[in-house]
């Protein structure tokens, strides 16, 4: 039986399809079956990240409904032979998504899959619930800002209230992943650091991706940034995956601007 | 630099503080999982009796107790 993690958030656009798909691949590269799946129906994006958007023929809700078995549905990365992807309906009507279809979905990937990844839609979303309900562990992405920390604290409430996990007198692990640091306004005191934030918070950090422009070039070409070895924030996903998969991987300490304090040092000198 | 330093709070220590109290207010205010199921429990049990026009309930916190405040409003006969 595989571990069922949901990537969420409580405000939109933090980051959670890009970290979705690039530790899905991480979690792959370290040799371990994965699969992500696009919870986010009616806004399909994670085949996009991925650069699949011309393969899908079928989603998860034909697989819900029956239509087609999950092979079928299910597409194989050319990439990585461990990684695969299953795709969002594009259907407008968010309804289609029912407890018990969910459920059987997703014991079925739990069967196939060491790691099933869901790309969660945000907080307020009505998707939301249906992708926390069954799920073993969440993700919970931030970005250094208050509305979005304060609508992730709200998300994690919701998601205590709505686990099965929890109903059924269990816990759901819960993991946070701070996107989009930018090194030098926290040294500035400009940003939050990550210990304001978990202390506010309070609950375990998985990891810390800087901010990087390069993320939007990988996604324009469809190609995850964690296939950059140059990248700041896909070196970051690289640990987290490895974290993920049972390494210990230290904290890289990413909050400290190593290219102002150069710069700096350089001036002293001119 | 000094100078910044007395100029005034960094705005991530304004930052954090807002967010302390605003995430301490949103956790005292949300309901219990329960409530919603409670709450149209009381209205079939209260309807047997007068005609309800409004129920609110609220959770309300002090110290190491928690409270429920049920107002229920209901037209004069
Ligand atoms: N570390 C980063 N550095 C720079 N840009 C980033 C970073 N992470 C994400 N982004 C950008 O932020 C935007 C939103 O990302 P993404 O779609 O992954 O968020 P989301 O949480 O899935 O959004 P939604 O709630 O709409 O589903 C994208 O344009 C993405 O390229
Ligand atoms: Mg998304």
């Amino acid at each position: 039986m595989g571990i069922v993690i949901a990537v969420i958030s409580g405000k939109g656009g933090v980051g959670k399809t890009t970290a979705t798909g690039n530790l899905g691949l991480g979690i792959a590269m370290n040799g371990k079956k994965c699969i992500v799946v696009d919870f986010d129906v009616g806004q399909r994006n994670l085949d996009m990240i991925l650069g699949l958007e011309n393969r899908v023929v079928y989603d998860m809700v034909h697989v819900m409904d029956e239509e087609v078995a999950l092979s079928q549905a299910v597409i194989k990365s050319k990439s990585n032979e461990n990684f695969f992807f299953l795709a969002a309906s594009q259907t407008k009507d968010k309804s289609v998504l029912k407890s018990s279809k969910v459920k059987k979905l997703i014991l079925n990937l739990k069967e196939q899959y060491e790691y099933v990844l869901l790309d969660s839609p945000a907080g307020i979303e009505s998707g939301f619930e249906h992708t926390i309900e069954f799920a073993d562990a969440a993700i919970i992405v931030v970005n250094p800002e208050v509305s979005s920390i304060r609508d992730a604290d709200r998300a994690i409430g919701i998601l205590d209230s709505k686990s099965h996990k929890v109903k059924e007198g269990g816990e759901v692990a819960k993991y946070l992943i701070i996107n989009r640091i930018i090194a030098n306004m926290v040294q500035k005191g400009e940003m939050l650091s990550s210990k304001d934030i978990l202390d506010i918070l309070n609950i375990k950090l998985l990891g810390k991706i800087p901010e990087d422009k390069r993320v939007i070039d990988a996604s324009n070409q469809g190609r995850p940034i964690i296939l950059d070895n140059t990248s700041e924030a896909g070196n970051a996903y690289k640990r987290i995956s490895n974290r993920m998969c049972g390494k210990s991987v230290e904290m890289k300490d990413i909050e400290i601007d190593s290219d102002g304090f150069l710069r700096k040092l350089a001036g002293i000198f001119k | 630099m000094i100078l910044d330093w007395f100029k005034g709070k960094k705005s991530a220590i304004v930052a954090k503080d807002r967010l302390t109290i605003a995430i301490m207010a949103d956790r005292t205010s949300t309901s219990y999982p329960f409530m919603d199921k409670m709450k149209g429990e009381i209205v079939d049990v209260v309807r047997k009796y007068v005609d309800i026009r409004a129920i609110n309930i609220t959770k309300e916190e002090q110290d190491n107790l928690e409270a429920l405040s049920i107002d229920i409003e209901f037209n004069k006969n």
